[in-house]
């Protein structure tokens, strides 16, 4: 309980004694000085109001019933060591009390006592106690008074010494002249370096001029400066960024005497900035790289799926969704499968499942990947239902075309064969009436009859193009190949137009020079020669009386040929490139063709704008069909032309050799074989025949010849006859087994050999030529390719 | 037993190239050790056995037997990547 401090005037006393008369009368006396009085009959009723009360006097009897008065004194001042005691005492007790007295007593009163006594004696007593409380009161001020400096006095000590700042004070002249322990940690030089130099000296030459230039401008105007930044130089030679705040100190009559201040080292923080900015730009990329990918990933128009190894969904994107119709949370966590491609970015067709059943196609790709650290695979799917359906559309519709394109051609065929049966019964009635052999005409009969006849045979021209066109669009141009004599078919054509060009005073010329030096050319003969007969025909109908026709060829190198159309459906025939090729013109200065005519003159039923005469006009399928024979070649149709000055029709052939085309028809043949082995060769040797004839005469004479070796061959064959492919010209007859192995090709080549001996075939009307017959050549055992199984055929003759 | 189940749209070439390249595969793999038994699903006749397994798309084959279950999905021609796929990389090797 503290009772140190007692501020009031009068004194608060407890009175004990056991006769109620002796308190009473005490009480009375002490309350009337003011003091405030508490009593008890009993010692230990006492010590209670001791213990809630503070007490500064306490007067008591020594004999007191159920405690010993010495006890009890003993107990109060252990609960209250401040208070005062008064003892009221009888004679007999005295020496004990003056005993009581000298330890923890401060007066007695002897019985019968003096009520004025009593009152002296707690006047006394409260002076007294009074003194005490002060005197401890004083002691206690100066107590907290000294803590209080020594507090303040420690605080600054560790604000100097222990802060983190360096602290500082500088003169006028910028010299240092106090610095805190600080500074060695932050610049590694002790106070007593420091002390007596400048800022400056630990600066470099360019911060230190900045920095005494902030220095200079702030003491001139003489106000504290804060959060100032340097770059110091530390001991080791680090750079340390300092933050010094500073005030100024003046003397009494105001001169400005130094600043004292702190630095505090933020080179840390200053780092720590750096690197929270750079931090942030990096997050900020990635944010953007990660939204920017985000966004390419979401709008990418194919389906994107990312799986784990066991084929668990773990990422897809919104086209995804779409394409299987499923939410994303759907689909993420259940089993995709592994998806498998033929390898990276080949890609793999797949049929879209959903609710509905097959609702879609896709092409998937897939790539091995990381998802979230894990290796995983990334498919991706693009959607080609509706590229699907309209390819399937093209296809139908192409089939469609070509039926139809089919049945037409077939049509005009068929119509044409079906218009030229009665038209040569009519032309035959009015060719006999032309030619009076029903008698006489009459002179106008004559004209109309010779008019029928001219419009019949225009008919019949009509007829044969359609017919012609038709085939060449259905591909059923089958051709002849033979060697090819320009000078020959020059000839045949100005042959048979003389009379028509000197009908108009026209010169139909052959360039005779142009026909030296140029290679041997393999075609089919009468075709080319209609080719002929059209561009001829049109030069003279197309040019003035009196103008002039030449036909010419050359030899040209630059080519850039079609493969020949050898066979129907074999466009892209085994014909290697040509080694050379010859170019034949028909070239007149008739009236030419506008470029517009150039471009279009081609086209089917196109009529040239200026035909000279209406009794000219033709099918105008000529052209047409002229360009698709020399096309049929493996050459080009073109025209040149100058409007008024004449026009240039020339068309390319490549200069194929015979071999180069004998063997392309037997390797497309024999190719085909490839798949069923095995199959033999033979080989008839008709060298004793002769070479084959370059004349029309001569090429219908091999045909009957080759027709009739077919014949024979195939009553021995025994089989289907179209499977016998007899490869002809030149020598040579090939005769391919299909599904015949070594053993019965030998048979066959004895069958054969009876056959001919039995059979005397006929060529040019001579019978009985001789034939040798190869040994048969067998597919695969003989040799893999065709080349070499056909050398081998040649060394196996007899 | 192995049991593995392949799903198909149709009798399209697309479809026989997946059976013929699965068999094949199995045939390869597994027949050496053991019988298989593949069974073909067309998911045109049989919608719910599709749905039920959760076929997403087609081609599309899964291990059912033994367990645990495995999905593989597009082209069966690497028998590598297969039997990794089906988890019958232990028997393939």
């Amino acid at each position: 309980m503290d009772k140190t401090i007692k501020p009031q005037e009068k004194a608060t006393i407890l009175i004990v004694n056991d006769e109620p008369i002796i308190l009473k009368l005490i009480g009375d006396v002490l309350a009337k000085e003011g003091h405030e009085i508490y009593t008890a009959d009993r010692g230990d009723n006492a010590l209670k109001i001791i213990n809630d009360v503070s007490i500064d006097i306490l007067v008591t009897d020594i004999k007191m019933p159920e405690m010993d008065g010495v006890q009890f004194i003993n107990e109060a001042k252990k609960i209250a060591p401040e208070i005062l005691v008064i003892v009221i005492t009888g004679f007999p007790e005295i020496d004990s009390a003056i005993n009581l007295l000298k330890i923890n007593v401060y007066d007695y009163i002897v019985k019968p006592m003096d009520p004025d006594d009593v009152m002296a004696s707690v006047n006394r007593a409260w002076d007294r106690q009074r003194q005490n409380y002060e005197n401890k009161q004083l002691i206690q001020d100066l107590k907290s008074a000294n803590d209080l400096l020594q507090q303040r006095e420690g605080r600054f000590r560790s604000l100097t010494e222990n802060t983190s700042d360096w602290i500082w004070e500088l003169d006028v002249n910028g010299v240092f002249t106090y610095s805190n322990p600080k500074a060695y940690d932050i610049l590694g030089y002790r106070q007593e370096v420091i002390i007596g130099k400048t800022p400056f000296d630990f600066m470099s030459a360019d911060e230190a001029q900045r920095v005494a230039g902030f220095f200079r401008e702030t003491a001139q105007s003489g106000k504290p400066f804060s959060f100032f930044e340097n770059t110091n130089v530390h001991k080791d030679g680090r750079h340390i960024i300092i933050e010094t705040s500073g005030v100024p100190f003046l003397d009494k009559d105001g001169n400005l005497l130094g600043y004292r201040g702190v630095n505090r080292n933020i080179t840390d923080r200053k780092q720590a900035e750096i690197e929270r900015k750079q931090l942030n730009e990096r997050l900020r990329e990635s944010r953007e790289s990660r939204e920017s990918f985000q966004a390419i990933v979401n709008k990418n128009p194919g389906g994107i799926i990312i799986v784990n190894k066991k084929g668990i969904i773990k990422f897809v994107n919104p086209a995804a969704e779409l394409l299987f119709r499923k939410k994303a949370d759907e689909l993420i966590g259940s089993m995709f499968g592994l998806p498998l491609a033929n390898g990276d970015n080949e890609k793999m067709e797949l049929d879209i499942i959903t609710e509905n059943g097959k609702t879609g196609t896709a092409d998937m790709r897939v790539l091995e990947t990381t998802w979230l650290g894990e290796p995983a695979y990334l498919a991706t799917l693009f959607d080609v239902t509706a590229i699907k359906e309209a390819e399937e559309n093209l296809i139908k519709t192409n089939e469609e075309l070509i039926n139809i394109a089919q049945m037409k051609t077939e049509f005009i065929s068929i119509a044409s064969h079906e218009l030229r049966t009665p038209l040569t019964s009519i032309k035959n009635a009015v060719d006999i009436l032309l030619y009076k052999k029903a008698g006489e005409l009459n002179a106008k009969q004559e004209q109309f009859t010779a008019m029928a006849a001219h419009n019949i045979d225009r008919l019949v021209i009509l007829l044969n193009d359609l017919l012609d066109t038709a085939k060449l669009d259905a591909g059923k141009v089958k051709l002849e190949f033979a060697e090819l004599d320009p000078g020959y078919i020059f000839q045949k054509a100005v042959d048979t137009f003389k009379p028509q060009a000197e009908a108009k005073s026209q010169t139909l010329e052959i360039d005779y020079d142009s026909l030296n030096n140029i290679p041997t050319i393999y075609a089919d003969y009468a075709k080319i020669q209609q080719v002929m007969n059209n561009l001829i025909s049109n030069a003279l109908k197309f040019t003035q009386e009196g103008g002039k026709v030449i036909l010419s060829a050359r030899a040209i190198s630059d080519f850039g040929f079609q493969s020949a159309n050898l066979k129907q459906g074999e466009k892209d025939s085994a014909i290697r490139n040509p080694q050379s090729a010859i170019e034949i013109s028909v070239t007149d200065n008739g009236s030419g063709l506008s470029m517009d005519d150039q471009k279009m003159i081609f086209d089917k039923f196109y009529q040239a704008g200026h035909t000279l005469d209406q009794k000219s006009k033709g099918s105008g399928l000529g052209l047409n069909i002229s360009r698709g024979l020399v096309k049929a070649h493996g050459g080009k149709l073109l025209v040149e032309s100058e409007p008024g000055k004449g026009c240039r029709f020339f068309f390319t052939l490549p200069g194929f050799s015979p071999e180069d085309i004998e063997m392309s028809v037997l390797e497309i043949e024999i190719s085909k074989l490839a798949n069923h082995p095995p199959f033999s060769l033979l080989c008839l040797n008709l060298k004793g025949i002769g070479p084959l004839s370059k004349h029309a005469k001569g090429l219908k004479i091999h045909r009957q010849f080759l027709a009739q070796l077919k014949d024979v061959a195939a009553g021995v064959i025994r089989q289907d006859s179209d499977r016998i492919i007899m490869q002809k010209h030149f020598g040579r007859l090939i005769i391919i087994l299909p599904g015949t192995a070594k053993a019965g090709a030998m048979i066959v080549r004895n069958k054969l050999k009876t056959a001919f001996y039995e059979n005397p075939v006929f060529f040019d009307e001579q019978a009985g030529q001789v034939f040798s017959i190869s040994m048969p050549v067998t597919f695969p055992e003989d040799g893999q390719i065709v080349k070499k199984l056909l050398k081998k055929l040649q060394t196996y003759q007899e | 037993m192995y049991t593995i189940r392949l799903y198909v749209v149709g009798k399209t070439p697309k479809s026989i190239k997946a059976i013929e390249d699965l068999r094949a595969i199995l045939d390869d793999a597994i027949k050496t050790q053991g019988d298989y038994f593949l069974e073909i699903i067309d998911v045109l006749e049989n919608p719910e056995l599709a749905a039920n397994d959760k076929i997403l798309a087609t081609p599309t084959a899964i291990k059912l037997l033994p367990p645990p279950l495995a999905k593989v999905i597009g082209d069966f021609s690497n028998k590598e990547k297969v039997l990794l796929g089906l988890d019958l990389k232990k028997i393939g090797s």
